[in-house]
């Protein structure tokens, strides 16, 4: 379920947008977009490797995510992470 | 009797050796208890989003091979450190039905901090490569078969567990 939200950029992540923008040919949508998905694709591996590290349970980590227990196997799975 | 988590129960109900599902190798070796929380992380949750292991575990609790426990709490001081940990409520019920069934022999997981809590409390815990090498110590299948399983379930397992496995199986370490 895709869910479109409203936020104000901060100057220097504004220009890096309208930098790559024009660069790109893209959208200021489709930009923020790339950056919104990167900082999660960070989360997950951040909170992967502290569950490798015994920092976290599985549980604990699928709860910091807001999945459940089996969809969060599914991501580590399709992302190619261990459990 | 052995507990079983919720990943290690995912992945051996997905993968295959000979055209056998992991699972059924495992059925060989030890009958499979889990919590009512890990019933519904994996066969509730999992058939709902229409995922094939949940039918394959699920079928095999109906047919009486997986028995389903309900746990009760510990005591106030003992739910007090579990909390600590950062334990979850599946976590939580894990432990206790650990400490609390006599006729449960061990604690199959892949969760490292699941794992030392359960160490911690006097338990035994195996990781999955862990069980293989055990299932073969006692002769529920051959070094060969084990080889076989822990290759299966490699891509889910972090670098090395499988390996250490295989080495001590092959008898070369």
């Amino acid at each position: 379920m895709a869910v479109s939200v409203q936020t104000v950029l901060d100057d220097r992540i504004a220009q890096y947008v309208n930098r790559v923008k024009e660069q790109r040919h893209a959208t200021e949508a489709a930009v923020v977009q790339e950056l919104v998905e990167g900082g999660y694709e960070e989360v997950i591996r951040h909170l992967h490797a502290r569950y490798q590290r015994g920092e976290l349970t599985f549980r604990a980590v699928a709860a910091e995510l807001g999945l459940s227990v089996r969809e969060l196997y599914d991501l580590f799975e399709q992302k190619g992470l261990p459990t | 009797m052995m507990q079983w988590d919720a990943t290690s129960l995912i992945t051996c109900a997905k993968f295959q050796v000979d055209g056998r599902l992991v699972l059924d190798y495992a059925l060989d070796a030890a009958k499979i208890v889990m919590t009512q929380e890990v019933q519904q992380e994996t066969v509730e949750a999992g058939l709902t989003r229409g995922y094939p292991d949940a039918v394959e575990i699920k079928t095999r609790i109906d047919a009486g091979r997986i028995e389903v426990r309900a746990v009760a709490q510990l005591s106030d001081s003992f739910e007090e450190v579990l909390a600590l940990y950062g334990l979850q409520a599946g976590d939580k019920a894990v432990v206790r039905l650990s400490l609390q069934a006599p006729d449960v022999e061990a604690t199959v997981t892949d969760d490292r901090l699941l794992w030392i809590v359960l160490c911690r409390c006097g338990r035994e815990a195996l990781f999955l490569p862990d069980f293989v090498e055990k299932a073969v110590a006692d002769g529920a299948f051959d070094p060969v078969t084990g080889q076989k399983l822990l290759l299966a379930l490699r891509s889910r397992l972090p670098v090395g567990f499988v390996e250490h496995s295989l080495r001590r199986l092959e008898g070369v370490i």
